[in-house]
């Protein structure tokens, strides 16, 4: 009895044990393609835990030993996987992805489809599916080995600026699980940030450009980050922003955006396909340089022209969208909840269908509160 | 082997079963001399044995003696009221035990005795003998009285509000001071004495009507069977009368406060007192009773409450702290928030040795410097501590032959183990094992333990009633005093449980209220 326990125990036992100390962490995964060669490239970004804690190593500087926070592994291989492995082959331990942030597609990769590389990042048990999905415009390795200045690895500063993105509402950040989710879909175009270092020496930084627009893997264009709010709007997930516009009498004015909702309602017609698109924003009133003080009356106007701005932002986007016959806000799927089996056969051809959609936006803002003050500061 | 094992048992039960030689009798002789000497004989001629004799009256001197245990007795007792009365008796009649006890002895406590047998055992429980020539019989003089620790809030129960007095070595001191504080006729002291050759005194304490009938004949039926030389603690006798001897929890509860006792004798509980030891043990013991202090009631309910909540997660982290620790750290990487996961992955770099080992020898370490602190006098045990603290703690983890994470995980499970002082001994045991499993399973290990200690406590009783009641049987009415302590005036039945016959505590209706102006109180 006591035999067939230990046994028991000493055998079947121990056998996915990892010491803390035999991890190498992944903290981001740049992909590429090379299209000669048909070989996947990996860099993968490794921490060093030690560094990652001394104080002295902050921004990316040399710390103990003048060693960074993080390194990078450069592996290719016919898959995905076998760049991986390639990868730890390369170090004295195992690199663990089970903390890896995110996952930036360089230029060869987004040419040749993404689609291919991320089997392993959803199959695997390691990989999190809420880690975040980026396109690199420029240099992929730049970005990796970019020296952040408030946190020690580059991963951490995307990620944060992934979460961050509600300031200003003008990227809109995807996780690995919705990328694939979208990527699945027939008719809707994924869409992904696009990053950039920009900037030379110790000026650089990192910096969200736009949204990379894809169909079926491929990268078919991109929209600017003031459409990629135009988008938000629509799908309902801006967070917050800030809307600057002139006042009557020329001063500027900056109405934040405290919380929107969007409602998407396909009709299906003798005269076609048409989408309302309802868009809701409470705002207020952030900053007013000069002008007439905020009276009921001002208020009501400043909420007409925030809702003018607003409808400007989304009609320019869906004009984006029609160029590019990506359906990037998920209208078919709209379609196919409404009119199910009107949608089978449209959903073949959706992509030449799509840039007829008629689409009337109506946006209702309202100001809500004004702030500490009455009277707008340049008071003369 | 095992049928020769059993063979080698059944043989040593036989010898036992072979019938014990009784104890003659011996009445007690008409001669003083004869029976004195009879009587230090018996006794080994000790050099703590008194032997006096003194002539009683004037015109018929009759020849008598006392005995006695120098240091069992109060000898100003002997001095003031035996032998004083005795040698200033001027009878002109011949005097006889008789016309002793009814006129001339000051003592309270008196017993004729006719056998030699009784007579010892009388002298040897600090009783004074007093015999007197030509009557074979003899008189026991209550005089007991020996060197006694006074009643002192005992160290191992502390609460902050409530009563300061506790157990004390004395049998007699801890019957009183329950005594004190059930005033009713219905409180019981069944004595009875266990141990050939230490013949301890047992009290089995009950309130008759209360208490189940069938409880006290089985806790007396219990004690009754233990045929052993000697009793020196009540920790022996709760290992005799175990319901689970190899369990590592204890199903026999035990206290040092006489209010604490007294609570469980008003809930239908029998207390079992040995003279000798302060720590009185409290029959059934259920798994929820670990959890509840004293301070609980005397607290405000959600201050109580609280801290009760406190003491369940304390004994969860005692118990499984190191294990998950383990297992979070060599396993599942995954589920540790990725700063947390790079602050330990920094504090473990370099460290030679995996986490289960570190978890294992750090929890040794600290079990080692607590034996250590307690066993030691008491400055030198400061300096233990300080060792343990600064040297061990600190210096291994400079030394990077243990990562910081350990050190903490260990110290906090140490002082977490404290909170439910009655579990302090499962949850050391089953913390071992826990990180064992953790070290080779990972959290399947932890999970596959868990599930196996609760079918183990599901398994147990204590006295017959379920070890996981009120939770497991569930019981809705005794729910009110495990996960929360709902008011006092709330708990107007006694715990179903433990089966009391008299159920009712207190009446229903006594929340207290404002009363209404204008009108009495609408409860007259």
């Amino acid at each position: 009895m006591v035999l067939a326990v230990l046994v028991c125990l000493l055998a079947g036992g121990c056998w996915d044990r990892q010491e803390l100390d035999e991890l190498a962490l992944a903290f981001a995964a740049g992909l590429d393609y090379d299209m000669e060669q048909k070989q996947v490239k990996l860099i993968t970004q490794v921490i060093r835990p030690g560094q990652m804690k001394s104080a002295e190593s902050g921004g990316g500087s040399t710390g103990q030993g003048g060693q960074k926070a993080s390194f990078i592994l450069e592996s290719q291989g016919k898959t995905v996987f076998e760049a991986v492995r390639k990868a730890s082959f390369q170090i004295s331990r195992r690199v663990n992805w089970t903390h890896n942030m995110v996952i930036i597609f360089g230029k060869g990769a987004v040419k040749a489809g993404v689609d291919k590389f991320l089997d392993f990042f959803v199959r695997d048990p390691e990989p999190r599916p809420h880690q975040y999905i980026l396109v690199a415009d420029g240099d992929l390795k730049d970005i990796l080995n970019f020296k952040p200045n408030l946190e020690k690895a580059s991963a951490q500063t995307i990620n944060g600026m992934m979460n961050n993105t509600g300031v200003t509402s003008e990227a809109y950040p995807v996780t690995l699980q919705e990328f694939v989710n979208d990527l699945m879909s027939n008719t809707k175009s994924a869409t992904a940030p696009l990053i950039k270092v920009v900037g030379e020496g110790e000026e650089q930084k990192l910096q969200l450009v736009g949204t990379a627009v894809f169909r079926k893997g491929k990268q078919i264009g991109r929209i600017e980050p003031k459409e990629t709010r135009g988008l938000l709007w629509v799908i309902g997930k801006v967070k917050s922003g800030i809307i600057s516009l002139p006042s009557s009498d020329g001063s500027e004015i900056s109405i934040e955006i405290v919380q929107a909702s969007s409602k998407i309602h396909p009709v299906l017609d003798g005269d076609g396909m048409h989408v309302h698109i309802h868009v809701k924003a409470i705002c207020n009133l952030g900053e007013q340089l000069g002008g007439e003080n905020a009276k009921p009356k001002k208020m009501i106007e400043f909420q007409q022209w925030a809702e003018k701005e607003i409808q400007k932002e989304i009609v320019h986007t869906i004009q984006c969208s029609r160029r590019m016959k990506a359906d990037i806000f998920g209208i078919g799927e709209a379609f196919n909840r409404k009119y199910h089996k009107r949608w089978r056969t449209m959903e073949p051809k959706w992509e030449e269908l799509y840039p007829k959609v008629k689409f009337s936006v109506n946006v209702k803002a309202k100001i809500r509160l004004i702030g500490e003050t009455l009277i707008p500061l340049p008071a003369h | 082997m095992i049928r020769y094992l059993a063979k080698l048992f059944n043989a040593l039960a036989k010898r036992q079963r072979s019938p014990v030689k009784q104890s003659s009798v011996t009445k007690l002789d008409s001669g003083l001399t004869h029976n004195l000497k009879h009587i230090m004989d018996e006794l080994g001629n000790g050099s703590d044995v008194v032997n006096r004799q003194f002539l009683i009256g004037r015109s018929a001197p009759v020849l008598a003696g006392v005995i006695f245990i120098d240091g069992l007795v109060d000898q100003e007792m002997i001095n003031d009221n035996i032998l004083q009365p005795l040698l200033r008796i001027e009878l002109e009649r011949p005097v006889d035990l008789d016309v002793l006890e009814k006129s001339f002895l000051a003592v309270g406590g008196l017993k004729r005795v006719e056998t030699m047998e009784t007579l010892v055992e009388g002298v040897l429980t600090g009783d004074t003998a007093l015999l007197i020539d030509g009557q074979p019989s003899a008189l026991l003089l209550s005089t007991k009285k020996w060197e006694q620790r006074g009643i002192s809030e005992p160290d191992t129960e502390v609460i902050v509000k409530g009563a300061r007095d506790g157990f004390t070595e004395t049998l007699r001191t801890n019957t009183a001071l329950l005594r004190r504080r059930i005033e009713h006729p219905a409180l019981r002291f069944d004595t009875m004495k266990i141990g050939k050759k230490t013949r301890t005194e047992i009290c089995v304490a009950y309130i008759q009507g209360v208490a189940e009938d069938k409880l006290v004949e089985e806790v007396k039926k219990r004690l009754r069977r233990i045929d052993t030389a000697g009793i020196l603690s009540t920790e022996s006798i709760d290992q005799f009368i175990d319901d689970a001897p190899f369990s590592p929890f204890a199903t026999v509860g035990y206290t040092e406060r006489p209010d604490v006792c007294a609570a469980k004798l008003m809930e239908g509980r029998v207390a079992i007192i040995v003279d000798g030891t302060p720590v009185v043990h409290t029959v059934p013991f259920l798994f929820w009773e670990s959890f509840q202090s004293p301070d609980d009631y005397n607290f405000r309910l959600f201050y109580a409450n609280t801290m009760r909540w406190i003491r369940y997660l304390a004994f969860f982290t005692s118990v499984l702290l190191p294990g998950v620790y383990v297992a979070l750290s060599s396993y599942h990487q995954e589920l540790i928030p990725t700063n947390l996961l790079i602050s330990m992955a920094a504090a473990t770099e370099g460290t030679p040795f995996p986490a289960v080992v570190e978890a294992l020898g750090m929890g040794v370490v600290f079990e080692i410097l607590r034996e250590a602190g307690i066993r030691l006098p008491r400055p030198v045990g400061q300096a233990v501590s300080i060792v343990g603290a600064l040297v061990i703690g600190e210096a291994t983890v400079t030394a990077g032959l243990v990562g910081a994470p350990v050190v903490i995980v260990v110290a906090l499970t140490a002082i977490a183990s404290f909170l439910v002082p009655s579990q302090v001994e499962s949850a050391a045991f089953l913390r071992v094992v826990f990180t064992c499993l953790a070290g080779v399973f990972g959290a399947l290990g932890i999970i596959n333990g868990l599930i196996f200690v609760y079918i183990h406590l599901a398994s147990l009783r204590s006295f017959g009633v379920p070890f996981l009641a009120p939770v497991a049987p569930i019981v809705p009415a005794d729910l009110k005093d495990v996960a929360v302590r709902v008011p006092i005036w709330m708990m107007w039945t006694r715990p179903k449980s433990i089966d009391s016959p008299d159920r009712i505590r207190q009446a229903m209706r006594i929340r207290p209220e404002v009363p209404e102006e204008g009108h009495d109180d609408d409860r007259s």
